[in-house]
């Protein structure tokens, strides 16, 4: 990996993503849903820098989230590589220059991890079943991280890429 | 739409996915067949020691977080609650003196019937310093650990009741799967019929008392204690008491919800057991009214015992305490019921 502005600016992110996790996000859990900032991280960045995004990143970071959440370790890897790898390549093939896709791809995105997530979860044996996961565990988390999404893309276009995507003279999201 | 379809991507980009989806792919394989004491479980395990110091750094938000809940539903309080607590408060004002006297009365009273004495509990006790970094699993990080002689597997209580099981345990922390995860199980038996089954948690918050006989009555009020059985809790602790009987006796889909004794929301200690009086299924716990109130009334149906056994079960009904979980394993919940360590 180069050491390159966005590089280095991703690394930044991604060790922020992991600190907020671990000291923020039980803190600011609401009932039973406890928001995912490595799952936004890693799908805002998928869709901001779509062709500097790569696996190593959403694979480090979802082995993290695995090892310090006490989950199947490689299951959120697994998740997070497919889904930012697919949505990164979808972004890239739909772009249009609104605002419209980037954001549609990053809901779809982030609810498509969690519901694979919980998939996963419930096939190692989290004695529930997918009903029940989706109703009390997938559905408010797949909201929350929904919400810091959206909230962590507009950051993601200022500081993770250098130049957004776009045709050449079309105004960017400032 | 606009259809970008240059093709930007290199081989070394495919390559680096497919190794990506191999590697975690791997992990999760491993990571499902192999044991609790595997290698990656105890990465895991080690993993966790080290995101405890930053846990526990970041309680002081976590109380930040609950105060500011607390100061915004005390200004949305309207003009009829506001006269509601004036009048509380004079009432309150005005049994304050007896209150004192009770109060003096009754740390006297729990120095010496507290829970540890009563069930001649041997343990460490030890701060919640972290709770779930996600949200489908439900436990909290201890700030005692193996220095601390802390094993996998052990029992653990808050003020009024058992509250999980050590899962896993580093230096010096360790981390305890809730009662109300989903994985986890504890073998339990009602107190006045003796009747066993397994407690489960689930992912709604409630308690289950499951693997009962169809034919025991139970009776809303009645205490649950864990039976031992497989040797994952230590035998005779509190667990909670009957709250709702969905079904009748006779009937196989009757379910029955169990209201833990231990709230952990606002836990801030537990303790570690190690061991307890080998008698402690037959002893009944009395709690004193403040503890009552803190244990959401559970409490009170515990140390009254107004069920129809209040001999504490001296009928010699008891199961052996160093039963060997046949009983969990014949109702094919072993796993669950040996504290889900190797659930996943």
């Amino acid at each position: 990996m180069e050491l390159t502005r966005e590089n280095v600016a991703a690394l930044i992110g991604a060790v922020v993503a992991v600190l907020l996790q671990i000291m923020v996000a039980p803190a600011i859990a609401l009932f039973s849903a406890i928001p995912n900032f490595i799952v936004a991280f890693c799908v805002v960045r998928a869709v901001a820098a779509p062709y500097q995004a790569g696996s190593l990143i959403p694979l480090a970071l979802g082995l993290v989230f695995d090892l310090v959440g006490g989950g199947p370790v490689g299951g959120m890897a697994f998740v997070l590589v497919l889904v930012t790898f697919f949505a990164s390549r979808l972004f890239a093939a739909l772009n249009n220059d609104t605002l419209f896709m980037p954001v549609t791809i990053i809901l779809v995105s982030t609810m498509l991890v969690e519901v694979l997530y919980g998939l996963v979860v419930v096939a190692c044996g989290a004695g529930v079943s997918f009903g029940e996961a989706l109703l009390y565990r997938v559905l408010p988390c797949m909201l929350y991280d929904c919400v810091i999404g959206l909230l962590l893309y507009p950051i993601a276009i200022r500081v993770l890429v250098e130049k957004p995507l776009g045709q050449p003279g079309t105004p960017v999201l400032r | 739409m606009a259809l970008n379809f240059q093709n930007n991507e290199t081989s070394s980009g495919r390559v680096s996915l497919i190794i990506a989806l191999a590697v975690s792919l791997a992990c999760l394989g491993i990571y499902a067949a192999e044991g609790a004491q595997g290698p990656l479980h105890k990465v895991q395990s080690l993993f966790e020691g080290a995101a405890a110091p930053l846990q526990q750094a970041s309680a002081p938000l976590g109380a930040a977080v609950d105060e500011a809940e607390q100061g915004n539903a005390d200004n949305g309080a309207d003009e009829d609650t506001m006269a509601a607590l004036r009048e509380q408060n004079e009432q309150l004002t005005q049994q304050l003196t007896t209150a004192e006297e009770q109060r003096l009365e009754n740390e006297r009273l729990r120095s010496l019937l507290n829970l540890r004495d009563t069930y001649e509990i041997e343990g460490v006790a030890a701060r919640v310093i972290g709770r779930s970094t996600d949200a489908w699993n439900q436990d909290i990080t201890l700030d005692a650990g193996s220095n601390q002689g802390v094993e996998s597997g052990l029992t653990v209580m808050g003020p009024t009741g058992v509250i999980g099981q050590v899962i896993s345990v580093s230096g010096n922390s360790c981390r305890v799967r809730l009662l109300t995860d989903p994985q986890s199980g504890a073998a339990a038996m009602v107190q006045s019929s003796r009747a066993e089954g397994i407690v489960r948690g689930s992912l709604d918050g409630l308690l289950y008392l499951e693997n009962i006989s169809a034919d025991v009555n139970i009776q809303v009020g009645d205490v649950v204690l864990t039976s031992g059985l497989g040797g994952s809790y230590t035998r005779g602790l509190l667990i909670g008491t009957v709250a709702r009987v969905e079904g009748s006796a006779g009937n196989d889909s009757r379910r029955i919800v169990v209201a833990p004794n231990g709230s952990v929301d606002l836990l801030q200690e537990a303790l570690v057991v190690f061991s307890a009086a080998s008698d402690a299924a037959d002893r009944t716990v009395r709690f004193s009214s403040d503890d009552a109130q803190g244990a959401e009334g559970g409490s009170d149906q515990a140390g009254a015992g107004d069920s129809p056994d209040d001999d504490g079960g001296e009928d010699g009904a008891a199961p052996d305490a160093s039963g060997d979980g046949k009983a969990a394993d014949e109702d094919g919940s072993a796993d669950n019921a040996d504290g889900g360590e190797e659930g996943r």
